[in-house]
């Protein structure tokens, strides 16, 4: 890792569904594996609430990077709302991507209740990719102007 | 003898004014269209076309402006409301931009004084331009002026033979800083004015009674279905000033605004009861026009238009405000007032025959 | 063309099948139509057709305050066809609503090209027909080619192009307005509880009106262009949805306004979607 960025801590919004993610969030937590503090958990009922502003209003917010997570396809509590999400992302990382926000701050995961270790390896790998590309401050230049 | 400024001398005023450590704006050639913006060196600045997309009013009233900004501390709040605008020179509006200020001044002065416009006036240099040609939008001399009126401008510059502008110094603040730029003038014999004047197109006198005797015109119900409800007429408008007044941030500060609002938007009316006193386009254009001829006028004594044509090249379904007033003009030909005392009507026969379908 | 244009018409109006027609008028030159709204047979002379008239004329078709409450007919080019079969696909107003009076253009915006009516009745046939008319030929070609120039930049110059081209933005919502698939009565960007999008015209809260528009019209957008025409400020907001028509086509095989029949494709999915940005 360069030095410059060493110090920098990555806040990473993370928008989990409560029946998977959140849960498998807790198993990790509950079988005390460790993972990098830089994520900030905001559950939701399910991936298909989450709505696009909720990213956009978290970069406002200062964000560095976001992720949204959810169950498996095949395995969403309410039959179907992950798989319209996964449409909704498909168009919507693109639309961003093409906007100016670097794909790599916009990241998606699905993590079921029982994967605890999957969702501790995933936020170090995702933490140490933000961190990598440093602070936001590009978009920052926009939220104070 | 005339004070004149050659041609080939525009940049070197605007040098001059750079200089001097003015803010120079005018228009210039963004994406494709002429805009009024902040010119980074004279080159920028472009004459080509007649009018530009937007008005000067967002130099003096612009379309976020900051009133004051706030940070909370643990115990107080602490305001910031500072406001010193840069000194500018404003080169290359027209006749009809500079009229518009003079208009805008009654308003933001009558009964409270709007320290932000007002500032900007007082640091801005309106150097206006007259015109040596008008498309088919201009209207400026159906509205009683022209295309070298002075009203507004500090300095005019007119367009006459031999490539030269003449010049005429308007104000005191027109005066200092002629005085201060002397270098690019020059005295001479000015050739002829290249001034163009579009012909007269509808009376002006009748549009006002026309309009206050016909509140419940089939015209309405007609003329007006094809408005999208945008705001651009409204936007681009030199006379156009009603906002809304935000407030953007969170607990740890933010900032208060002053942002254009448009009587064009459905929003613009609606109640928090669900009521819209101007439920449909056709009733919004209605205020607009109203608006602009007769709650104006009667307040200010000037009417809200300046015949610019913005509105018109802007429209978007090329609904204009000109071919209204002409059909107003005929109308109010036909139908005159009646005597004092009877029913104040006037519909011709025309509207009489429409059973219109449309609501309003 | 154009008498058989008002002789259609005339006939529906005559008829009595619809209260009104919506078509493009004479305006003081070629290039200076404008939407007309008729209500009598005998007025039908007011409407023409030519390749200048671009105004997307279904976007009057859910405007509560001039609709009638019998049908509707429309002069309706490849772009309105496309329009009414998103809005009747998206449950706007039954397909009986609007009779369409299919009309084209072989190149629209060029003088004296070759218009003519188009031989659908239905919407079914006319999406058919217009399918057929469009088949290999892209009427979007620069806009194509100018996406891909934003392509090929970095997120942070694409952020910079974005910056500056929304800075003009007034806020107008001309863009919204002029789309007929912006038909809610309540935008986003007007909620206030919270306050979404910013209502200043100002860096943040222009990008976020800006991308939240085009992600809206995901799966929706027909591709007429009269937002960017519309806008008064000259902002490319075509290349927004162009970007977006084209991720909907490569990722889901799927174009706006070609079957009313079939479900959104915003509204609808198959379980072997593509994932492979899902970690």
């Amino acid at each position: 890792m360069e030095t410059t960025t060493a110090e920098f801590e990555p806040k990473i919004i993370a928008f989990l569904c409560n029946w998977c993610t959140y849960a498998g969030a807790d198993l990790a937590g509950t079988s005390r594996l460790k993972y990098p503090a830089n994520i900030r958990a905001i559950r939701l009922t399910c991936t298909g609430r989450i709505e696009p502003m909720f990213l956009l209003k978290a970069f406002q917010e200062g964000a560095d990077a976001v992720l949204v997570s959810g169950c498996h396809p095949g395995d969403c509590h309410y039959t179907s709302g992950n798989y319209h999400a996964r449409r909704r992302w498909t168009v919507f990382r693109k639309l961003l991507e093409f906007s100016g926000i670097d794909p790599r701050r916009v990241l998606f995961s699905w993590v079921s209740a029982a994967e605890g270790r999957k969702w501790s390896e995933l936020v170090a790998e995702i933490t140490a990719q933000v961190r990598a590309l440093g602070p936001f401050t590009s978009f920052e230049r926009i939220v104070k102007a | 003898m005339a004070m004149l400024l050659a041609r080939k001398n525009l940049h070197a005023l605007l040098r001059g004014a750079m200089e001097k450590k003015y803010r120079v704006v005018g228009p210039t050639r963004t994406a494709g269209i002429v805009l009024f913006a902040e010119l980074s060196d004279p080159g920028a600045l472009c004459l080509d076309e007649l009018n530009t997309q937007n008005s000067i009013k967002e130099f003096f009233f612009p379309k976020s402006e900051t009133l004051l900004t706030y940070t909370l501390g643990k115990k107080d709040v602490a305001i910031a409301d500072d406001f010193a605008p840069p000194r500018t020179v404003l080169i290359g509006g027209r006749a009809c931009d500079a009229r518009s200020l003079v208009a805008l001044d009654r308003l933001f002065g009558w009964d409270y004084k709007d320290k932000f416009y007002f500032k900007r006036r007082e640091a801005t240099c309106v150097i206006t331009l007259a015109c040596d040609r008008f498309d088919e939008a201009c209207f400026c001399t159906s509205l009683g002026f022209g295309p070298r009126a002075t009203e507004g401008s500090d300095i005019l510059l007119v367009p006459a033979e031999g490539d030269a502008y003449i010049v005429e110094a308007v104000t005191d603040k027109g005066r200092a800083l002629i005085a201060e730029l002397e270098d690019v003038f020059t005295e001479g014999t000015p050739g002829a004015e290249k001034v163009a004047y579009p012909e007269k197109k509808f009376d002006l006198a009748a549009v006002k009674p026309w309009l206050e005797r016909n509140f419940d015109h089939p015209i309405w119900k007609e003329e007006f279905l094809s408005c999208l409800g945008c705001g651009t007429c409204t936007y681009q408008c030199p006379m156009c000033h009603c906002f809304d007044i935000v407030d953007e941030g969170d607990i740890h500060g933010g900032a208060r605004c002053k942002n254009w609002d448009s009587c064009q938007f459905a929003l613009f009316t609606l109640h928090t009861s669900g009521h819209n006193p101007r439920p449909a386009q056709a009733s919004r254009w209605r205020q607009r026009l109203r608006h602009k001829f007769v709650y104006y006028a009667d307040k200010f004594g000037t009417e809200a238009c300046v015949g610019c044509g913005r509105c018109i090249r802007n429209c978007p379904v090329r609904l204009s405000i000109l071919d209204k007033l002409v059909l107003i003009g005929r109308e109010a030909a036909a139908a005159p007032a009646p005597p004092a005392g009877a029913q104040p009507r006037g519909v011709t026969k025309r509207w009489r025959a429409t059973t219109s379908i449309f609501r309003i | 063309m154009i008498e058989q244009l008002r002789q259609r018409a005339r006939e529906l109006l005559g008829e009595g099948k619809v209260a009104l027609v919506i078509g493009h008028g004479r305006g003081s030159s070629p290039q200076a139509t404008f939407p007309v709204f008729i209500t009598k047979a005998d007025a039908v002379d007011r409407l023409v057709f030519n390749p200048f008239c671009r105004n997307n004329l279904a976007v009057y078709l859910t405007r509560k305050d001039i609709m009638p409450k019998g049908a509707v007919g429309l002069v309706a080019r490849p772009e309105e066809v496309r329009s009414v079969a998103v809005l009747v696909q998206e449950q706007q107003f039954d397909a009986d609503r609007v009779v369409l009076i299919g009309v084209a253009c072989a190149e629209p915006g060029k003088e004296g090209a070759a218009c003519e009516m188009l031989k659908g009745r239905t919407l079914k046939e006319l999406e058919a027909e217009v399918a057929e008319r469009l088949k290999g030929r892209d009427p979007a070609q620069d806009v194509a080619a100018r996406v891909k120039e934003l392509e090929a930049m970095t997120p942070e110059q694409r952020l910079a192009f974005w910056e500056k081209e929304f800075s003009r933005c007034i806020r107008c919502y001309a863009c919204r307005q002029a789309c007929p698939m912006c038909y809610c009565e309540r935008c986003i960007v007007e909620k206030n509880q919270p306050q979404w999008i910013p209502s200043s015209a100002r860096p943040l809260g222009n990008y976020f009106w800006n991308v939240i528009r085009a992600f809206h019209l995901a799966g929706r957008c027909i591709g007429c262009g009269a937002c960017a025409r519309a806008c008064p400020m000259g902002i490319p907001l075509d290349l927004l949805n162009a970007k977006v028509a084209r991720e909907v086509k490569e990722s889901f095989a799927y174009e706006a306004g070609f079957d009313h029949e079939v479900p959104p494709p915003m509204a609808s999915f198959r379980t072997d979607d593509e994932q492979e940005f899902i970690k």
